[in-house]
């Protein structure tokens, strides 16, 4: 079921367009709508976690922030990015420190 | 700019991406749940709100996009992790719905039909997400 859910919110994320839209289902709930889901329907109990995600979220958040930064600060710099050795020493024009400044040709 | 969707995309991601997906959001979904019977639900709650499609959806756009500009004969671009970015502030803006989703759902459940209330949750989450989204393009994002 988990595998499922988070299957379809990703394929969303591949057809929607622009693509910072696109990465709002890149934190949907799929964990927690498995998850609760199951336990609500297997003995009703899953009031109780769903506080969790209020303080994973943070986790989250952080997650993504650190994210953008990183992948934003490589590009412009242009560094490689981990994991990927067909990129190489780009030239971006992202800025860092805040969400903003994402070029609009990227969005399209 | 306008939301738009474009449904022949589905067909340039491959069956084995599709298959790393869904194996992965059943391995988190498990991991959750261990943890859970574990540790108390309480901590396992807090692997609800694992980013599960954002790894996996992040690094095939900068892998797609990084073959488009190949296909063109561009062999060295940072657009893939320029895109990847991009999705990143997505995700970010995401999160302020998962809290709301979360938060939803620990207030009403208590009282009412979970159906209902998981509709209700996913309804908070999509109206949040979108407006913060919204107000970031209008705001922030210059």
């Amino acid at each position: 079921m988990g595998g499922m859910i988070v299957s379809l919110f990703a394929s969303l994320g591949d057809v929607l367009k622009p693509k910072s839209f696109a990465g709002l289902f890149g934190a949907a709930p799929s964990v927690a709508l498995a998850t609760l889901g199951l336990t609500v329907l297997a003995d009703g109990k899953g009031v109780c976690r769903s506080r969790g995600p209020i303080h994973g979220r943070r986790s989250c958040i952080l997650l993504c922030i650190l994210g953008t930064l990183y992948l934003a600060n490589a590009a412009q710099k242009g560094q490689p990015c981990a994991g990927d050795n067909r990129e190489s020493y780009g030239v971006a024009g992202s800025r860092i420190g805040n969400l903003g400044g994402i070029p609009a040709a990227i969005e399209k | 700019m306008n939301v738009s969707c474009n449904l022949g995309a589905l067909a340039k991601t491959k069956w084995y991406e599709y298959l790393v997906r869904f194996a992965f959001g059943g391995a988190i979904t498990v991991t959750a749940g261990i943890l859970a019977k574990r540790f108390g639900p309480v901590f396992g709650g807090l692997f609800l709100a694992f980013p599960a499609i954002f790894p996996a959806s992040a690094t095939l756009l900068a892998k797609h996009e990084t073959r488009k500009k190949q296909n063109v004969g561009i062999v060295s671009s940072s657009r893939g992790r320029q895109a990847a970015a991009v999705d990143a502030a997505g995700a970010t803006l995401g999160s302020v719905g998962l809290a709301a989703f979360a938060l939803t759902i620990w207030k009403l459940l208590p009282y009412y039909h979970s159906a209902l209330v998981f509709l209700a949750a996913k309804a908070v989450w999509l109206t949040l997400a979108i407006l913060t989204w919204r107000i970031w393009r209008k705001h922030l994002c210059r």
